[in-house]
């Protein structure tokens, strides 16, 4: 089956593609604004240890980039180098261990523990020690940014935030103790007013009485019977940017659920009132319009938190501007993915704006919570193709054909139809 | 969020990147060196390029957000750098260099350079505040070398220091925005106020600009600032 694991697309290629800015150290999107730096701006590799100086940084000081499509489309598996990141704090000064690739030094991995209490009546402390003498298993699963595909919704009007396109995700393997099994081992004796898990870890605001990245979830979630406490990533332990010694993995739920660095957990009868839960990573349950209401309107009662992800479907290849032969036909592929509750059912494509619709093959190995990956075979003649890309799931969800139906003040949980226009010859 | 307790352990571990923050220059405009002075402390300028195009009712809201953050600002302060976000970073800004802002005159208030640009880290009588932001008041390192303390200005520090026997590890944005005479003003204020004294010459605007020829990094700083002590 063809893949396009191995396709090359070297830094001056994607660079091309990325438009005439990037030549000055800019990378200019459409849909996205000329970026003002001066020359000497740092690479990807110089804020974070480890990773790729062709990541495209999003927020130097916060260690927030995303990874080009072209990188992101070569591996099933993401490299640890080139997956996204954000973080929520600076990634310098008091918080500069994060901005590190490697593992957590084995010292601090054998001090590591977490404290597990709230309303239960024998709180526990659990050390990473333990969790690793523990049965493991492994979850491949999407990790993606919330804001993942924001830079879409700017067709329609400004939002604030970084302007992602598709590369705030990645497909991982981690492995971990599962999570409930776990919680009911501990013994906490739990009041029978708990309702919520709430997890923190431990990176902290810069600031006196900034708000700390706190999460909670319903507990009767079915993506948090496959939660685990996870302590290695792709085969190695997790690397601390990325949460390392130990990361709280909802399978299916957005990234800034999976509490990094974990050291508490508490099982609570209301969820977490930080601002990083209740102010923003949340959207508006009815349809609102640009100005008219903003992120300071969202109420507990009007939002629903960033939790599962939304069904999704991307093209890896051709990219946007890509061009490429026609002879033999054009090989569409690229992957799909959704909340994993139910499994996706088919990936169509159209060639005429969403006219007509061709079904193509699928790959559920990674299923239920991995990239689906599919793919099509289409003859196209020589010239401009734009073609349009749309995943359903056995429960008949899908993705708005026009994705800018679901702008929303933060502009979370892109999932518009994938639209991309290339150029054939020699067809 | 008891996290001290891991510094040690983890920074063993040898992270040796240079972080810094990217040189992002904002639109000049009247509030402009607040928004610097403000908006650097949790995230760097990209932000705000990014979200250039924002409604005023979109800006206030981002404002109000920042505030759950950890955003300091006195109501006239907040007053300041809406009117600047809604003008220069919305919809339709003015035409580019309409507005200079920058103090290039020869008398320039270091004081009021301080208030706009520095005391929102520093506090308004330049105690700091413990943990997060070294002290100024009473701080020999500002005293020791005639240079040192523009060169943090216009490059920023990052990394461990000790300042009046307290530790920090924080990370200053560099503020090279600001003009020769407006760094040597604020310079000779902090050196003074509040019952600083200081027996080197007061810097000058030339000072300034000779050393922001030299290309630094926060690291940097932190470096000379060992070799000072």
């Amino acid at each position: 089956m063809p893949r396009v694991y191995n396709t090359q697309i070297d830094r001056r290629t994607f660079l091309k593609l990325a438009g005439a800015g990037a030549a000055a150290g800019l990378v200019r999107w459409p849909g996205g604004m000329p970026l003002a730096y001066a020359a000497q701006s740092p690479d990807a590799s110089q804020i974070i240890t480890g990773k790729s100086p062709e990541m495209i940084i999003h927020n130097a000081k916060l260690g927030v980039m995303e990874t080009p499509l072209g990188m992101l489309r070569e591996h099933r598996l993401t490299p640890k180098n080139i997956l996204y990141n954000r973080t929520h704090f600076p990634v310098e000064g008091a918080g500069k261990w994060m901005a590190t690739t490697a593992p957590a030094d084995p010292d601090v991995i054998k001090s590591w523990t977490i404290l597990v209490s709230g309303l239960v009546q024998r709180p526990k402390t659990i050390s990473v020690a333990d969790l690793m003498q523990m049965d493991m298993v492994k979850r491949t699963s999407v990790m993606q940014c919330a804001g993942n595909g924001r830079a879409y919704y700017w067709a329609k009007a400004k939002t604030p935030g970084s302007g992602w396109h598709h590369g705030g995700m990645g497909n991982l393997t981690w492995e971990g103790v599962p999570l409930k099994p776990l919680l009911k081992n501990l013994d906490l004796s739990p009041s029978d007013q708990v309702r919520f898990l709430t997890a923190n870890g431990k990176d902290v605001p810069p600031v006196k009485g900034g708000a700390d990245l706190i999460k909670s979830y319903h507990l009767e979630t079915p993506q948090l019977d496959d939660a685990i406490l996870a302590v290695r990533m792709n085969g190695e332990p997790i690397p601390t940017i990325h949460g390392g010694p130990v990361r709280l993995i909802i399978p299916g739920y957005y990234g800034n659920m999976n509490v990094k660095w974990v050291t508490d957990l508490l099982l609570m009868d209301e969820p977490t009132p930080s601002a990083l839960m209740q102010k923003t990573y949340r959207l508006p349950n009815r349809t609102v319009e640009p100005g008219k209401f903003t992120t300071q309107d969202l109420t507990r009662e009007n939002s629903t938190p960033t939790y599962g992800f939304k069904i999704m479907s991307v093209l890896f290849s051709p990219m946007m501007g890509e061009k490429v032969s026609g002879s033999g036909g054009v090989d569409l592929q690229g992957v799909a993915w959704n909340d994993g509750v139910v499994p996706l059912t088919e990936v169509r494509v159209s060639l005429d704006k969403g006219k007509t619709w061709q079904t193509t093959e699928l790959d559920d190995s990674d299923a239920p919570y991995g990239w689906y990956h599919w793919h099509r075979n289409v003859n196209l003649d020589s010239g401009v193709h734009e073609v349009w890309v749309r995943a359903i799931d056995a429960w008949g969800r899908s993705q708005p054909v026009n994705g800018l139906t679901t702008w929303n003040p933060g502009g979370w949980e892109w999932h518009g139809v994938d639209r991309v226009r290339f150029h054939v010859s020699g067809a | 969020m008891p996290y001290f307790r891991l510094w040690a352990g983890l920074l063993l571990i040898g992270v040796c990147a240079i972080a810094q923050a990217a040189d992002i220059q904002l639109p000049k405009g009247p509030g402009v060196n607040l928004v610097y002075a403000k908006c650097q402390t949790c995230h760097d300028l990209q932000y705000l390029v990014d979200s250039k195009g924002l409604m005023a009712a979109q800006w206030q809201s981002v404002l109000a957000s920042m505030q759950d953050y950890g955003l300091e600002a006195t109501p006239q302060e907040k007053k300041t750098i809406l009117k600047y976000l809604t003008t220069y970073l919305g919809p339709n800004p003015p035409p580019a260099a309409s507005a200079s802002a920058g103090g290039q005159t020869a008398n320039v208030d270091g004081a009021k350079v301080f208030k706009e640009n520095c005391s929102g880290c520093h506090g308004p009588n330049g105690k700091g505040q413990p943990g997060y932001f070294p002290p100024l008041a009473g701080n020999g390192d500002i005293q020791r070398d005639r240079a040192f303390p523009v060169l943090v200005v216009l490059n920023g520090l990052s990394g461990p220091i000790k300042a009046e026997g307290q530790a920090f590890n924080g990370a200053m944005p560099a503020l090279d925005h600001l003009s020769d005479a407006e760094i040597a003003a604020v310079v000779n204020h902090i050196r003074t106020a509040w019952g600083n004294q200081s027996r080197l010459k007061p810097v000058t605007a030339k000072l300034v600009a000779k050393e922001r020829k030299r290309s630094m990094t926060p690291a940097d700083v932190h470096a000379y600032r060992a070799d000072m002590h």
